[in-house]
């Protein structure tokens, strides 16, 4: 799926980021290099990703894997980079800075699964501030509202 | 003219006041005494501005989700109208309404402020559930963050179901409360 | 900001302002919902904008995760309440990414009749509303004179007026019911004449546009940076339409022009929404012309299980581009469900428009950005 010029890009710059693998339909990258990458697809004449349009995680329960959905407004492609990141280290570097609408979506990440973004305050935005748990995490336990 | 039967003309007479309208007791011509019986009625003072009060409810524009647009915009649309039974102030403050009229879903983080908003209506005040969130948390009421129906928080007069009720429906819900206000037999609807 | 005006300029007062902070919401007439909005005033000019949103979060990605797909459908119904179709549209078409599954051609002509129906009873309330904000209740009246007319039609097609549920996995629930050519015809052959009452009414009214020419002016870099979609960004003078760009259903065989906006103020933000109603309009026409025979729903399984994957499809909704990102396992339950909301997003970028301008302009340039509470918060 990704478009044959950004993967030859990727390619390129692959070379130089050991953990970037371009796959039939997603970009893998460690979140070690995910900063870099970032900024390459953002910067780079022939990617120019210059609008992020979904960021979301899921939890698999040995891991996490945060979903980044990227259009180029320039080009017209798509392209769809995930990073793993370890459920008892869910950590991973913040893309406010390289596109603001990360903003609000990071924060919902963080309220709903707990992905804690480095490089800026992670504060809810869907819950109220006490709310004791992260409810998209699938260990999550509630007692249910319906009377029975 | 009456026939009167039994004991003497003057206890008859008596007994038709105790049961009839005050204005008997200054004229029996009959034509008066119906329009009278039509136009002028004599009961407590309470009674009286219950009368008012069903006629003019002032709504209060808390409209939360989805039944908010065919609860409280529905009925204010040219088609349906509420005003045409007195409703159609729509104050935002609760300082200046009476009906609460819970239009959508309650969730956890909105149920202080849903409390904190009804304590600040004055008496009387009334509160109608509209949609099946408000009665009983809907189809959201698996979830962690629904308060599953609104009488959990405060004390619920009529409860309109649908999801969401059409205009109407919530018009049919005014109109019970009105119902229940002035005190008139009908209260329970099955419709 | 240049074009704020400071009574201190004019008056040659030596007037003092004072810092303060005031609340509005989640209970408040114009904010479009339970939506609050932690204003910094310096004086009545805002200096910060800390919105707070989360009061109407029901927990739908985590409820879809307990429901089959189909069972899934009313969910998306609720999201953005006032576009039911085109949230639906956007849920199916995702789960027939997954199975592979080709709709036939007479259910697509229904369907995008369906969204392009629901997309101007949308847009007819965001500009009924935009009106009373501005203090004018007949605009709103007279825009719901045409929407009760569509609701009319959804409750014909659906037997709902408002949360429809109408699209299945595959294709739509029902055909339309013979009544409802006649009543849609006589519909398209008032729209114009009602969409030139409210450009009288509201778009030529002086007060209207004194209100919002000008004010809270969003240039495309920001939009972009932002990652705001729909008429907010077509108003900031980007042409990104995904009916165009990316064409979905049948939206290719279709002729119709994404109107754009100039400065990107509120009232190009309100006036491309009229525009974008009388496309609607055209395309409704020509979907009836070219509507062929057929059966409106695929062969699907009874019980919808795709194979594990995931996947992300994006359609243009009302309110700008809604997304839908479903991981499957394997089983009839998704294993996740995510929503790219548009007015979640749009409103990081409310902060960033708010800053300078008073407080009435903050309930201009909330308007013009036109959210509903049931998206935002999922």
């Amino acid at each position: 799926m990704p478009d044959e010029k950004v993967a030859a890009r990727l390619a390129v710059l692959a070379a130089g980021v050991p953990s970037l693998a371009v796959g039939a339909d997603a970009v893998t990258v460690d979140r070690g290099d995910l900063l870099a990458v970032m900024r390459f697809l953002k910067e780079d004449p022939e990617c120019a990703f210059d609008y992020l349009t979904d960021l979301t995680a899921t939890d698999y329960t040995d891991h996490f894997t945060v979903v980044y959905h990227l259009v180029s407004f320039v080009h017209g492609h798509q392209l769809t980079v995930r990073c793993d990141i370890p459920r008892d280290d869910p950590q991973i570097p913040t893309v406010m800075d390289i596109w603001g609408g990360a903003d609000f979506q990071e924060r919902e990440v963080f309220d709903l699964l707990g992905v804690v973004f480095t490089g800026r305050e992670n504060s809810r935005i869907l819950l109220h501030e006490g709310f004791k748990g992260h409810p998209l995490r699938k260990d999550f336990e509630w007692v249910g509202g319906r009377e029975s | 003219m009456d026939v009167i039967n039994g004991a003497g003309k003057d206890a008859a007479r008596k007994s038709k006041i105790r049961e009839g309208h005050a204005i008997e007791r200054l004229t029996t011509d009959r034509v008066v005494v119906e329009e009278a019986k039509r136009l002028i009625h004599i009961a407590p003072l309470e009674k009286i501005l219950n009368l008012a009060r069903g006629y003019s409810f002032w709504p209060f524009g808390f409209g939360l989700a989805c039944c908010a647009i065919e609860g409280l915009m529905g009925p204010n649309d040219p088609r349906f109208d509420w005003s045409r039974f007195g409703y159609e102030p729509m104050r935002n403050s609760p300082r200046q309404s009476d009906v609460m009229i819970v239009a959508g879903t309650v969730t956890k983080k909105m149920a202080p402020f849903l409390v904190r908003l009804y304590e600040q209506m004055s008496q009387p005040k009334w509160v109608i559930a509209m949609g099946s969130c408000a009665i009983a948390g809907g189809p959201f009421v698996d979830s962690y963050y629904v308060v599953p129906g609104v009488d959990k928080l405060v004390p619920v007069d009529v409860y309109v179901p649908g999801c969401p009720p059409r205009p109407d429906a919530l018009l049919h819900g005014m109109l019970l409360l009105r119902d229940k206000v002035q005190g008139r037999k009908s209260v329970i609807s099955h419709a | 900001m240049s074009t704020v005006f400071d009574c201190r300029d004019r008056l040659d007062l030596d007037l003092k302002t004072d810092r303060y902070v005031l609340n509005m919401g989640p209970q408040h007439p114009a904010t479009h919902g339970v939506f609050r909005m932690i204003l910094t005033l310096d004086g009545e000019v805002v200096v910060d904008v800390e919105p707070v949103v989360g009061y109407l979060h029901r927990g739908v990605e985590k409820l879809a995760e307990a429901r089959t797909y189909t069972q899934v459908i009313p969910y998306t119904d609720r999201l953005d309440y006032l576009a039911a179709m085109l949230n639906n549209l956007g849920y199916v078409q995702a789960v027939e990414k997954m199975l592979g599954v080709e709709v036939p051609e007479r259910a697509e002509y229904i369907r995008v009749i369906c969204c392009e129906l629901n997309r101007i009873a949308s847009h007819l309330v965001s500009v009924g509303t935009f009106s009373i904000e501005m203090g004018g209740f007949t605009g709103f009246m007279y825009t719901f004179r045409e929407r009760e007319r569509i609701m009319d039609l959804l409750e014909m097609i659906s037997g709902s007026r408002m949360t429809v549920s109408f699209m299945r996995v595959g294709g739509v629930a029902d055909d339309l019911p013979p009544e409802f050519f006649p009543a849609v015809k006589s519909l398209l052959k008032d729209l114009p004449a009602a969409f030139d009452e409210y450009d009288g009414l509201i778009t030529g009214n002086e007060i209207f546009q004194a209100r919002t020419k000008f004010v809270g002016i969003l240039d495309p870099q920001t939009a972009i940076n932002y990652s705001v979609s729909g008429p907010v960004l077509r108003a900031s003078g980007v042409n990104w339409d995904l009916r165009k760009k990316r064409p979905y259903s049948v939206y290719d065989r279709f002729d119709f022009e994404v109107p754009l906006g100039e400065r990107g103020d509120s009232f190009d933000r309100f006036r491309i929404r009229i525009e974008e109603m009388r496309q609607s309009a055209r395309i409704i026409q020509q979907a009836l012309d070219g509507l062929p025979e057929g059966p409106v729903m695929a062969k699907v399984p009874k019980v919808i299980k795709p194979p594990a994957q995931e996947v992300y499809h994006e359609i243009e909704g009302a309110r700008g581009i809604v997304g839908y990102y479903l991981v499957s396992d394997g089983s009839s339950k998704p294993y996740r469900m995510h929503v790219r909301r548009p007015s979640f997003i749009n409103l990081g970028v409310v902060a960033e428009l708010c800053r300078g301008w008073k407080i009435a302009d903050v309930v201009a340039i909330l308007g013009s950005i036109d959210v509903v509470m049931g998206e935002v918060d999922c």
